[in-house]
């Protein structure tokens, strides 16, 4: 329940930015691709590159767990991370 | 799956990967039907550490972010050796949301439990340190 405990103090922090400050942009950020691992650095590096990496082609990066419960949890993180 | 990560909503900052713009979205609170999430103002991102010269220019100065909220736990930042950000101009707030890690490869271990033991979904959703 740690996270959910945590996670009400980030949210308050971000909502009085949003009531504070309307009119400046924010970024939240947590981890990301490009701190997994060495095997995943150059194609998460290319995915700032204009049109060089579709959502889903990082997919078979991960075959290297070979279960598949894994496999969908990078998809998880692909799409929602 | 087909859209490519390059294209709305995905925004770019060369170095930060997977930056998107959390706007354009319908709200999910029944009190807010038919409100959308306002566009260009709330922006999600991996780690952004590799940020370039480049990216900073695209991210401050054209998204016009002007506050970074950082949810990693102490263990991500020493473990991964991505230290928090500074940009001129930007604020940064360091807020973990957990003391564990949520990279791939720990979730991945997570996850483990969640394939091979019934109780996977329990420990791993409302209680992950039994």
């Amino acid at each position: 329940m740690e996270i959910m405990e945590k996670g009400v103090d980030t949210v308050n922090k971000v909502l009085t930015h949003i009531r504070d400050h309307p009119d400046e942009p924010c970024l939240i950020h947590c981890t990301g691709l490009n701190a997994v691992d060495p095997l995943l650095q150059d194609q998460a590096s290319d995915i700032s590159q204009p049109g060089k990496i579709e959502r889903g082609r990082l997919l078979p990066s991960f075959k290297w767990y070979g279960r598949p419960g894994l496999i969908l949890g990078f998809k998880v993180l692909i799409i929602a991370h | 799956m087909g859209s490519k990560i390059t294209e709305p909503p995905f925004v770019q900052a060369e170095g930060v990967i997977n930056l998107r713009d959390a706007g354009g979205q319908l709200s999910h609170l029944s009190s807010r039907a038919n409100h959308i999430v306002k566009p260009r103002y709330l922006y999600r991102a991996g780690e952004p550490s590799r940020i370039t010269p480049k990216g900073v220019i695209q991210l401050r100065d054209e998204l016009g972010v002007r506050m970074v909220f950082d949810l990693r736990s102490d263990v991500e930042v020493k473990g991964y050796k991505a230290d928090p950000l500074t940009i001129e101009g930007v604020g940064f707030v360091r807020s973990p949301v957990s003391s564990e890690a949520y990279d791939p490869f720990s979730l991945a271990r997570r996850l483990r439990g969640f394939q091979d033991d019934p109780t996977g979904v329990r420990i791993l959703y409302l209680f992950p340190r039994p």
